[in-house]
C-alpha cells in the first residue's frame, strides 16, 4: 500500500484511469487491474441488501413453466409395453410357425380335403379378462393370470370343436 | 436453521418428490429456500452484476429441473448440487464476458471467506447481507481516513468522480489516484480481517466446481 500523498509512477497513472474508465463502463476500462474491480465491486454491492428482489420470483416462474408442465405431463407406463410385448410376440411366433409348417403339412397328406373349423366365439369372461390386463398398471400379474385362465379354457373349448371333426383323431 | 438441519431436510425431500411430478407449490418452497443463497453467495459475487444474476439464478433453476431425475440423492441437502450449476453457468457468463473484452468483475474472492464462515440455510434473507455490511464498515474505518472519504463518496453514497474529486479539492486525474490506492488499502485490510476470522476449510476452494 503506497501512501496518500507519493507521486504516481506512469504505471499508477495509467492503471487509475484505466479504473475510472472501466467505473463508468467506459471502453477504455479494458486494462483496469482486476484486484481494484473486485474490491470496487463488492463495495458496490455492499451498500445495499444482497437480496433477490421480490419481482424476480414470477419471472423466474415464467421461464422454468415449460420444464414444470413436462413433468406433469403422463408418460407412458413400461408395464403395459410389456403387456402388449407379451401378447403380440407369441402370435407373431405362432403365426410365422404355422406358416412355416403348412406346405410340409400339405406335402404329407397332400390328399386330404381340407375341413374348416370356425373357432369359438370368446366368451364374455375371456373379453373382460383381456381388458382387465391392458388396463392393469402396476400390478399386471393378476390379471395376466386371469387371462392365461380364460385362454386355456378356450384352447380347450376349440380343440374340443376339432375332436368333433376330426373324429377324435388327437 | 441450515440446509443440514434434519427438519429441513425431511422437508426439503418431500418438496422434491412433490417438484418431480411438476408441483408448482412445491417448486416456488424450493426457489424461496434456495434463491436467496443462491444470488447472495454464488452468482452476485461472481458476476457482480445484478441483472446478470438474476438472469443466472433464472436458468439454475430451469436446469435443476431439467435434470432433476439425475440428482443422486446421498441423504444431505440438494444445496451443494445447485450451488454447482448456478457455479459452472456463472462460469459460462464470465468466460464470454472475458471473450468480449468487459472489464466487470465479481468480488467472489473477497466475499467467501466471509459467507462461508455461516452455513447457509433456507431463506437467509438478511444475515449475509448484515454480514457483509458490518464487515466494510469495520474495514472503512480502519483504513486512513481521506481513503475512507473517497470509497464512502464514490461507492457508498455511489457520487460522480467530479463531485467527489470536487469535494476532496483535488483534481479529477488526482482522485482516479486516490481512489485507486484507497481500494488497495481497503483489500489488503479486508483479506486480513477475513482470513483471521474464517474458520479452517472456509474460503472460494470449499465450493465443488463441478457436479
Amino acid at each position: 500500500m503506497k501512501p496518500e500523498d507519493e507521486q504516481p509512477s506512469e504505471e499508477e497513472l495509467r492503471e487509475a484511469a484505466a479504473l475510472a474508465a472501466a467505473l463508468e463502463n467506459e471502453p477504455a476500462g479494458g486494462g483496469a487491474p482486476t484486484d481494484a474491480l473486485e474490491t470496487a465491486a463488492l463495495l458496490r454491492h455492499a451498500r445495499a441488501p444482497l437480496a433477490v428482489p421480490p419481482a424476480h420470483a414470477p419471472v423466474v416462474a415464467a421461464h422454468v413453466a415449460p420444464a414444470l408442465e413436462a413433468r406433469r405431463m403422463p408418460r407412458p407406463r413400461r408395464s403395459r409395453i410389456w403387456i402388449a410385448i407379451s401378447v403380440v410376440a407369441p402370435a407373431a411366433a405362432a403365426g410365422w410357425l404355422f406358416l412355416a409348417q403348412s406346405p410340409m403339412r400339405a406335402h404329407r397328406h397332400p390328399i386330404q380335403p381340407k375341413i374348416h373349423v370356425a373357432p369359438p366365439a370368446p366368451s364374455s369372461g375371456l373379453l373382460a379378462a383381456q381388458a382387465a390386463a391392458t388396463r392393469s398398471g402396476d400390478a399386471p400379474g393378476v390379471a395376466l393370470a386371469r387371462l392365461d385362465r380364460e385362454m386355456r379354457a378356450y384352447r380347450r373349448q376349440y380343440h374340443e370343436g376339432l375332436r368333433r371333426v376330426h373324429g377324435g383323431a388327437r | 436453521m441450515t440446509f443440514n438441519d434434519p427438519a429441513w431436510l425431511d422437508q426439503e425431500r418431500r418438496l422434491l418428490g412433490e417438484l418431480r411430478r411438476g408441483d408448482r407449490t412445491a417448486f416456488s418452497r424450493l426457489y424461496g429456500a434456495f434463491a436467496q443463497p443462491l444470488y447472495a453467495r454464488v452468482l452476485l459475487p461472481k458476476l457482480g452484476d445484478r441483472q446478470t444474476a438474476e438472469d443466472v439464478l433464472a436458468e439454475t433453476f430451469r436446469i435443476m429441473l431439467e435434470k432433476l431425475d439425475q440428482y443422486d440423492d446421498r441423504g444431505g441437502s440438494i444445496w451443494s448440487w445447485l450451488a454447482t450449476i448456478a457455479a459452472n453457468k456463472a462460469r459460462d457468463v464470465e468466460r464470454e464476458r472475458a471473450r468480449r473484452g468487459q472489464a466487470l468483475r465479481g468480488f467472489a474472492l473477497l466475499s467467501a471467506p466471509l459467507l462461508d464462515a455461516q452455513p447457509p440455510g433456507p431463506g437467509d434473507d438478511a444475515g449475509d447481507a448484515a454480514r457483509m455490511q458490518a464487515a466494510v464498515a469495520r474495514v472503512i474505518s480502519e483504513i486512513n481516513p481521506r481513503y475512507r472519504r473517497a470509497l464512502t463518496l464514490r461507492f457508498l453514497e455511489d457520487r460522480p468522480r467530479t463531485e467527489c474529486a470536487e469535494l476532496l479539492e483535488v483534481k479529477v486525474a488526482t482522485f482516479d489516484v486516490l481512489l485507486l490506492r484507497a481500494l488497495r488499502a481497503f483489500r489488503e485490510r479486508w483479506q486480513a480481517i477475513t482470513a483471521a476470522d474464517a474458520p479452517a476449510g472456509a474460503g472460494p476452494a470449499s465450493l465443488p466446481v463441478s457436479a
